[in-house]
């Protein structure tokens, strides 16, 4: 019965899907996939039109957004101020429109460098194993054991505000849980045939790491990825609420919040407009991040 | 079992000294002038000198980080802080059933909501119950702790005038807090159940299950949901870790005195011991509640207690 | 009550099944127009190969498909008179795991990791035969006895115990209850070849005790060879032969069940290469029109692919889905078996 093919039935559906066939479909069908899913296409605009907003800030912009006019201070949306004004007279549509920078800015540097330092480590430790594995993982452990929003706390206390110094704090936080989403999926992997097959003709350890296993390590990535910034831009403003990370007088919409907090009472849109774009933002991220997980890895959809 | 429960409680031990050190070292690079920032701005510098010199300031950083930890952990002591000199670690003592408080809500929330409706989402796939579920869990995903604790306030205290806005008086204080802290951890758990329980049964056990001819009853809430639990059981301790971070911000919303507010008062004052010692205890205590996580794991999944007790 | 059942008596027909998978938008034609009976104390062997649709029979007549994305477009399965597929599913339950009981492929995924194996079995028999707690764990070690597991393990967990004995278990849940049909799905499949022999006769020796019928779904003839009576051959889900064991083996009729036995190593003749059936089996989202077979198949003709070929039968139930021989047997010629090998 050599013709015969041996292989598992897929579980449930007495139907072989040859492995051609799969691949062809996988690779035209993510974006469709990840289309007709409507959260994430609703995700996905809203994104667009944040980065269209952070773009074109200096065009949207109705007022210079750092100008203090003391006898507009704390007026209501009207015509002339959208959004109306804050504590110190400044338009608050114009600071908004300005502060989309910062959160997409942060939110994506800080999960870059999360990431690019995670990928290496991750890496290292899912594809070397043993000590230096077991070394990586227990460095893992302690900066898990410390909740991320104290680890950023405490680094952004040492670093002082501003932008790098934010970002930094964040990324730290985050490298533990990009170290261990690379070296899982890693590990995966590397215990395939197809690598098995590479190391058994003779590739090199990095070329095995570079063209074979990264590669197909890159779904958990991306959706690490689209989750984690969403989370970083949340943590920033969190930070900014709590007097560090990025302050006053920068246009970011955490600082924002966290000026409006004093005079909520009588100008409850301080609060409001600001509290809704980070949600709005960090919304987007988590849509796509669901939306790319259902299409990437389609075993988890019925 | 019990000797792998002690090793386990021991390990703690090293996990808590590294992050001592980290911390230290963290903030041991924090830019301005602790003495000047007790003694205030008309202070001479005279005054400053000395007063760095009898905190052990000017020592070397291997001489205070020793100092720190012999203090930390011969006499379990955290130091007094810069601001009003009194004892850091009674200090937290006395505020931290506020703190825990805040974070068992959060993991009752977790638990008897969230997964509740993590196993009602799986069991009506794609039906109203599965589409408030998503919606919750998006929602308490995106919307920062701080802004649902704002508008919270604003809504039920400014606005409605049902419930006071700060202090921890009489129960009513606590219900915006819960209300915040339930809404902002009940996501990911009650994602993860229902996943998690949608993966199970479409696994083989649970065909085997029907073919035994099982109610349906039996099936999901024997075979599937233990299973189906056991990831769900570590998602909540990240998650329980997370409702204790945002202690701080929910703690510092409502005005609750409990170790967040304190270390966020130390914040603005640049009260390192305050900080340092805030953070360290959360850190134990995370760990603390990972621990029973990992043992309540062993006691669901005979796996995992067979892999212990090999050790 | 068995003895008097010893003679001929139907137990399960299965008339004109056809199931279809709806995925993405796509049918999948897993079953098309299946039809077979078996009696008391016969064994039946489906033979095709992977995704041929033997699964999707077999969880069939369970009552276990996936629903959805699984659906029964047609046809009617009677056990004992009774239909089925009609059957509420409070109904079912009651016949599942009492009177058709399935023995799964993998033993290694088809036990709950978090459950003494020994409830395991004592479940079924608490939940069929209405007794105690006590008396279903004290039935359920007599029948981790019976498939030579000792009683002591009861307790034990299922990653506790190798491959083989997890079948054995999976086979024990399947006979806990003494039921009247086996579905016995490729049983020996994951396991090692030294105890796939054991397993089978232990599997045999049970039935034959019990005489109860049984469908055993495999991929081997080797194991048809051993343990069937019937043997029905599947291909694109549908029965293209069927007949009885002598049948099948000395004279195949369709050119698909020449092409396997042609593809099995013979160790009577000297040949040097096999003779594999060329090609891939049909894309079931998209069946040909006429003979599924018929791009595969050496004598396929105009007409073979028109339409849709209807099941020819002679006059000892020796049934052939294939046009070539349906008009050769009305002329009464007879067809060529070729050269195939003797298994038997």
């Amino acid at each position: 019965m050599s013709d015969v093919e041996m292989s598992k039935v897929p579980n449930g559906i007495g139907v072989a899907e040859t492995s051609e066939q799969k691949g062809k479909k996988r690779g035209s069908s993510t974006w469709s996939r990840f289309v007709r899913n409507k959260l994430s296409l609703i995700g996905f605009i809203i994104l667009v039109i944040m980065v269209l907003v952070a773009i074109l800030a200096p065009v949207l912009a109705t007022y210079d957004y750092q100008a203090i006019d003391p006898i507009n201070a704390n007026q209501f949306p009207s015509a002339a101020h959208w959004f109306g004004t804050d504590n110190y007279g400044r338009d608050i549509w114009s600071r908004m429109v300005y502060g989309a920078r910062y959160s997409l800015a942060i939110g994506i540097s800080s999960q870059a460098l999360a990431l690019c330092i995670g990928i290496i480590l991750g890496a290292i430790a899912g594809y070397l194993g043993g000590t230096v594995d077991n070394v990586i993982l227990r460095c893992c452990d302690i900066f898990q054991s410390i909740p991320a929003t104290l680890l950023a706390i405490v680094i952004s206390q040492a670093l002082g505000s501003g932008f790098f110094q934010t970002t930094l704090a964040l990324s730290v936080s985050g490298i533990a849980i990009a170290v261990r989403m690379l070296r899982a999926t890693m590990l995966t992997v590397r215990n395939q045939e197809f690598v098995e097959a590479a190391r058994a003709i003779d590739c090199s350890s990095a070329r095995i790491m570079f063209r074979h296993i990264l590669p197909n390590s890159l779904s958990p990535m991306i959706i690490t990825t689209s989750l984690g910034i969403g989370h970083m831009i949340m943590s920033s403003a969190g930070l900014s609420y709590l007097g560090l990370g990025i302050q006053e007088p920068a246009a970011e919409w955490g600082a924002m919040l966290a000026l409006g907090k004093g005079y909520m009472r009588y100008y409850p849109f301080q609060v409001i407009i600001p509290g809704i774009a980070i949600a709005l933002i960090v919304l987007a991220f988590n849509l796509i991040g669901d939306g790319l997980r259902d299409a990437l890895d389609p075993k988890l959809k019925s | 079992m019990v000797k792998y429960v002690i090793k386990r409680i021991l390990l703690i031990i090293p996990i808590i000294l590294i992050v001592a050190i980290l911390i230290f070292t963290i903030m041991y690079f924090t830019p301005g002038d602790a003495a000047r920032t007790i003694l205030g701005n008309q202070a001479t510098q005279e005054q400053v000198e000395a007063l760095m010199e009898s905190l052990g300031l000017n020592d070397s950083y291997f001489k205070q980080l020793l100092n720190f930890l012999d203090q930390l952990f011969l006499h379990f002591d955290f130091g007094t802080s810069y601001i009003n000199g009194t004892s850091v670690m009674s200090t937290i003592i006395s505020k931290l059933p506020n703190t825990l408080l805040l974070a068992a809500m959060a993991l009752a929330v977790q638990i008897c909501v969230g997964i509740p409706l993590g196993i009602t989402a799986a069991f009506h796939q794609n039906k109203w119950q599965d589409i408030l579920c998503t919606l919750v869990a998006l929602l308490g995903a995106s919307i920062p702790a701080f802004f649902v604790a704002l508008v919270l306030i604003l809504l039920l205290s400014n606005n409605l005038h049902l419930l006071p806005s700060y202090g921890i008086g009489s129960w009513q204080n606590w219900v915006m807090p819960f209300l915040a802290v339930g809404f902002s951890g009940l996501g990911p758990v009650a994602r993860q159940t229902r996943s998690q329980m949608l993966e199970v049964i479409r696994s083989d056990y649970i065909v085997t299950a029907r073919a035994k001819g099982l109610s349906q009853k039996t099936i999901k809430y024997k075979h599937a949901l233990p299973n189906a639990l056991i990831p769900v059981v570590t998602g909540m301790g990240n998650s329980f870790g997370n409702a204790l971070g945002g202690t701080v911000v929910i703690e510092t919303a409502f005005s609750i005195p409990g170790v967040g507010l304190y270390m966020y008062q130390a914040i603005g004052n640049r009260d390192l011991p305050v900080i340092r010692g805030g953070v360290i205890v959360i850190s134990i205590l995370f760990c603390l509640v990972m621990l029973c996580l990992d043992l309540a794991y062993a006691f669901i999944d005979p796996r995992i207690k067979a892999q212990y007790e090999k050790k | 009550m068995n003895e008097v059942n010893t003679e001929k008596k139907r137990i399960l027909s299965v008339e004109n099944l056809t199931v279809e998978y709806l995925s993405n938008k796509e049918v999948v034609r897993a079953v098309n127009d299946v039809s077979f009976s078996l009696n008391y104390g016969e064994t039946i062997g489906l033979v095709g190969e992977t995704g041929a649709g033997k699964t999707t029979i077999a969880r069939s007549i369970m009552g276990i498909l996936p629903v959805p994305p699984a659906r029964v477009k047609a046809g009617q399965i009677y056990l004992d008179g009774t239909e089925l597929l009609s059957l509420p599913e409070e109904e079912f339950q009651k016949i599942r795991g009492k009177r058709i009981s399935m023995i799964f492929q993998d033993p290694m995924t088809a036990l709950n990791p978090i459950m003494r194996v020994g409830k395991q079995i004592s479940e079924v028999i608490q939940t069929h035969e209405g007794v105690s707690v006590s008396d279903a764990d004290e039935r359920a070690k007599e029948v981790l006895k019976m498939v030579g597991i000792s009683s002591d393990r009861f307790r034990e967990y299922p990653h506790q115990f190798s491959g083989g004995m997890k079948q054995r278990v999976v086979i024990a849940i399947a006979l806990a209850c003494e039921p009247d049909l086996l579905i016995a799905d490729e049983p020996t499949t994951a396991l090692d070849v030294t105890i796939q022999a054991q397993v089978l006769d232990m599997i045999s020796e049970l039935q034959h005790k019990r005489n109860s019928a049984m469908i055993l779904i495999t991929h081997d003839f080797g194991v048809v060879a051993k343990s069937c009576d019937k043997v029905g051959v599947v291909y694109g889900g549908q029965i293209v032969e069927f007949g009885t064991k002598a049948q099948i083996f000395k004279n195949p009729l369709h050119p698909y069940t020449q092409g396997l036995f042609d593809a099995i190593p013979q160790l009577t003749t000297d040949l040097d290469r096999l003779k594999p059936i060329f090609g891939a089996p049909p894309d079931p989202t998209n069946m040909p029109s006429g003979c599924f077979f018929a791009a595969r198949c050496p004598y396929a003709e105009q007409a073979c692919r028109a339409n849709q070929i209807p099941a020819y039968q002679d006059g000892e139930g020796h049934i052939c889905r294939c046009l070539k021989y349906g008009s050769m047997n009305q002329t009464g010629e007879q067809m060529s078996g070729g050269n195939h090998g003797k298994l038997d």
